[in-house]
């Protein structure tokens, strides 16, 4: 455990990964709260205020400018909104598992060297390399931060599968309730078999969600861990509302990956003939 | 493992790294495991345990057991419809719904039975059947 706390520790690599994390969290607290916080649905002054960090601060974010400073404030605006707002203003909606992922999410980026990479910084400093004569930056970094993101994923998985283990979950009843409630409104499905595909059902996610935490951070299980869990989620965002929560936890994803793995990776998409 | 003392950076990054750790993973443990409340702070991940803990899933029928559509007996004639107004939570409502089933004039003399399941914490237990007369 401490060798693998110390190598975290030291671990420097291409901050593409990181990068690429910005830009998508960006892109999903946008979706999530860019809407709600105009000013034209809200008359009182706090909100105004929030809005006029929100805005410049996650804009920021997603273009790179002033990456760690603007992720850093975006992480802080999203904290005011879910803990202030949300726990202690009474914003029901605020404090819903998907939103305290996505701050979670974004305070640890906010850790990382997330603007070397697909960035405006990253665009000016090759710049100033090309006019000064020197080398073009490495995109290299510290990335001590980054497991953090993976651990908050495998917490995610690990404490949900804990929570399904029960008879009622494994039975197969709590997703015919889930399943009545957003389906078939109180009506019996007469569907032969219907109940053992529930319970087949339900075991299977319990016995993923035990396994993905730990199987994840191994390298050479994840081409087809990464792809099964995208279908996993996908399934979700299909069936379920989930509001931004898949989509925040396959962006997370990025966490797991070796870092020279999404390096090589972005190269060979962007070789050209 | 030992540490230079010159090297600052790497005791900080350690500490913060102790510290977030355990933030992530003690929110759940203290809320999941060992009963404490949920607050800002200590984050359970119980994705959607709430939802269809109260439900009610009922297949109407005659005293013969011919069954009967629901949608058509509540009027919902190829109407769009939203599975909300088709969500029975407790037993007490669904005898409310037969009754105004009962109550409609294209439902006049009808002898409406019911076969209803319920769940009570996620377990579903037979709550009505068919040898209840639900029509006065």
């Amino acid at each position: 455990m401490m060798t693998w706390v110390r190598e975290r520790m030291e671990a420097t690599g291409s901050t593409r990964a990181v990068g690429l994390m910005r830009i998508l969290l960006a892109a999903l607290i946008a979706s999530r709260w860019a809407g709600e916080l105009m000013p034209v649905w809200h008359q009182e002054w706090w909100y105004w205020v929030l809005a006029l960090f929100f805005y410049p601060a996650v804009t920021c974010m997603f273009f790179g400018i002033y990456s760690r400073w603007s992720t850093g404030l975006t992480a802080v605006v999203v904290a005011v909104m879910v803990w202030g707002f949300g726990w202690y203003g009474g914003v029901h909606d605020w404090i819903h598992h998907h939103t305290h992922l996505l701050m979670h999410a974004t305070l640890l980026i906010a850790l990382t060297p997330n603007g070397r990479s697909f960035s405006f910084d990253r665009w000016r400093a090759v710049g100033r390399a090309e006019r000064d004569g020197t080398p073009v930056p490495a995109e290299i970094g510290p990335l001590w931060a980054v497991s953090l993101l993976a651990v908050q994923v495998s917490a995610v998985y690990f404490y949900s599968a804990i929570d399904k283990t029960t008879l009622r979950f494994l039975s197969g009843d709590h997703l015919r309730g889930i399943f009545a409630v957003h389906y078939t409104g109180s009506e019996a499905v007469e569907v032969p078999g219907f109940g053992v595909i529930l319970l087949i059902g339900a075991v299977a996610v319990v016995a993923l969600e035990y396994a993905l935490p730990f199987a994840l951070f191994v390298r050479r299980w994840q081409w087809f861990l990464f792809p099964l869990g995208l279908l996993f989620h996908g399934m979700l965002y299909i069936l379920l509302p989930v509001g931004t929560f898949t989509c925040t936890m396959l962006t997370l994803y990025l966490a797991y990956a070796h870092p020279d793995d999404v390096h090589s990776f972005v190269d060979r998409l962007l070789k050209s003939p | 493992m030992r540490v230079q003392s010159s090297d600052w950076i790497w005791r900080v990054r350690a500490g913060v790294f102790a510290l977030l750790f355990l933030w992530l993973n003690l929110g759940p443990v203290w809320v999941q495991l060992l009963g404490g409340r949920s607050s800002a702070l200590a984050r359970p991940w119980r994705m959607y345990s709430g939802v269809g803990q109260e439900v009610c899933l009922v297949q109407y029928q005659t005293p013969d057991g011919t069954l009967l559509n629901r949608r058509k007996l509540l009027g919902f004639h190829g109407n769009i419809i939203r599975n909300k107004q088709l969500l029975l939570r407790t037993v007490l409502a669904t005898r409310e719904e037969a009754l105004r089933i009962c109550k409609m004039p294209e439902n006049k003399g009808i002898d409406l039975r019911v076969t209803a399941h319920c769940s009570v914490r996620n377990r579903f237990h037979l709550a009505l059947d068919p040898s209840v007369v639900l029509c006065p």
